[in-house]
């Protein structure tokens, strides 16, 4: 059987999105975290450097080519963004020509250094953040992500606001789970840390650790144009974004945030020959965008 | 991954103990920590407890029980290589951008790395006050006192020293409050959670307070 990167193991041909514009482009801040988190997407780890540090230099070298692309927003992600020394260097020097938005546990890396991430509220562009609250109780978010997390997140989520940023939170997406209640819970949360009622909740599926190979249905060309509407494949982050993540030194264009465990998503030309390239949906994650329509991005 | 060569390991009693790298081609901040890998790639983060400008790599290590890797680096010889990380870190004593007229630290156990990292560059340009909380009194790694503006020093399992008898959070009547200092709190959860609680609690606002805790995780 087949089972490449153009077939299926049954030998059908692969699904795939080609993608129609570059609307954001991520930069994916290195692996190094504050946490160890058994959960983490992306095996991030205090000193782990599977995806390196990447710098103010590395960084420059796209933008230009993003704006000529009509690039709307750029976005960080990591491990934990505020841990790259370079941060907030690479922050404001981007927002000086886009918007953009951080994912970040807001625990201490961002605490501490909220005074200076406080004065880009003087740059011509705005940043918002994104901050993971898996749970809507201390209990179960601390288990995963270490032992009074949850209340400092939720704490710096409240500075946050009241300097005048906006946030949103990410939280997992339970089986069958009651969307609206689940959401109040959360709301309730805000109410009483303080944090604004109309806060933005990003629901995601359970995606599994790096390297892994759970089992998943794999996706044809006929369940593409079967199962999806236009909008839904519109959806998919690699039909409008690419991240730049730096392995072994090198940069990397990947197809989006989700898939920098395999090297054939990998281009490492410009940013518009990345959006040449027909990205295949093989990865294990892919079923997760085909099946729950998931997306890191904020549309 | 990067290797450095053991040039010194210096125990302090049985459970403690100063780690010696070369330094290579590193360059760190105050605050800084490096992932230490044992044999079978078993990482845990260290804070730096040399300066910048020293020529070589210092860190201040509690053996744990059962530890994978304090336990293997207590055993390591002269001579014989270490795989780290390269340097990251978020929490800066003395940081020279913020506009402070004083700091205050707060470090519990080897939670005094940063702060000997601190102390070991030349003369502190901000005038600096020190809580220090150990077990024992043998546990102490203190800093020069010449650069220390006032030290509060607790020992919590042992009554008989110079040293107060109990927890560094029994001193907190004497902290300073000020909106124009920064706080700096190094070492377990449990003491950094209750330090920021009281100087929260004080109107210390929360972007004076600045915090290293020990890594929670897997």
């Amino acid at each position: 059987m087949a089972n490449d990167w153009l077939h299926t193991s049954t030998g059908d041909p692969r699904g795939f999105i080609v993608a129609q514009e570059l609307k954001e482009l991520w930069f994916h801040t290195g692996t190094s975290c504050n946490l160890s988190c058994p959960f983490c997407l992306e095996g991030s780890s205090p000193g782990d450097n599977r995806i390196h540090f990447i710098t103010l230099d590395d960084v420059k070298n796209y933008l230009v080519e993003a704006k000529e692309l009509g690039v709307k927003q750029i976005s960080f992600t990591g491990g934990e963004p505020f841990v790259n020394p370079h941060f907030i260097e690479i922050l404001a020097h981007c927002l000086e020509y886009f918007p953009c938005m951080v994912l970040t546990n807001a625990t201490e890396p961002l605490m501490n250094q909220i005074q200076k991430v406080v004065q880009l509220k003087e740059k011509p562009f705005q940043v918002r953040f994104r901050v993971s609250i898996d749970y809507p109780n201390a209990e179960q978010h601390d288990k995963g992500r270490g032992k009074g997390n949850f209340t400092k997140s939720l704490k710096t989520i409240a500075i946050l606001e009241q300097q005048g940023f906006e946030v949103s939170i990410a939280r997992l997406q339970f089986q069958e789970e009651n969307t609206q209640d689940v959401d109040q819970i959360y709301q309730k949360l805000f109410e009483k840390y303080q944090i604004s009622q109309d806060t933005h909740i990003v629901k995601f599926p359970d995606f599994d650790t790096p390297n892994s190979s759970p089992e998943v249905p794999e996706i044809t060309e006929t369940c593409m144009t079967k199962y999806l509407t236009k909008e839904q494949k519109d959806a998919f982050m690699c039909n409008f974004s690419r991240m730049i993540a730096k392995t072994n030194g090198r940069l990397s264009i990947y197809a989006c945030t989700l898939v920098d465990d395999d090297d054939q998503y990998a281009t490492f030309g410009t940013l518009k020959e990345s959006l040449e390239t027909k990205i295949m949906l093989k990865h294990h994650r892919c079923f997760s965008c085909f099946a729950y329509g998931a997306s890191c991005s904020e549309k | 991954m990067e290797k450095h060569e053991v040039i010194g390991l210096d125990f302090f009693h049985e459970d403690l103990f100063q780690l010696s790298l070369n330094k290579r081609d590193i360059t760190h901040e105050i605050g800084d920590c490096l992932t230490l890998f044992n044999s079978d790639g078993t990482g845990r983060p260290y804070s730096i407890s040399s300066s910048p400008e020293e020529d070589h790599l210092r860190f201040l290590i509690r053996r744990q029980p059962g530890g994978a890797v304090s336990d293997w680096l207590a055993q390591k010889g002269l001579g014989e290589t270490i795989k780290t990380s390269r340097p990251y870190g978020w929490f800066r004593p003395g940081d020279s951008t913020l506009a402070q007229t004083k700091q205050i630290f707060f470090a519990t156990g080897t939670g005094i790395a940063p702060f000997l990292a601190y102390f070991s560059q030349g003369n502190p340009s901000i005038e600096t006050d020190l809580f220090y909380g150990c077990r024992k009194a043998e546990d102490l790694v203190l800093p020069p006192a010449e650069k220390i503006n006032q030290s509060f020093i607790a020992i919590s399992q042992e009554k008989k020293t110079r040293y107060h008898s109990g927890r560094i959070t029994d001193l907190l009547e004497k902290v300073e409050i000020s909106s124009d200092i920064h706080y700096y709190l190094c070492g377990l959860d449990l003491m950094i959670d209750e330090i920021s609680e009281f100087l929260e609690n004080r109107g210390i606002s929360f972007m004076n307070i600045h915090r290293e805790v020990f890594f929670h995780g897997k």
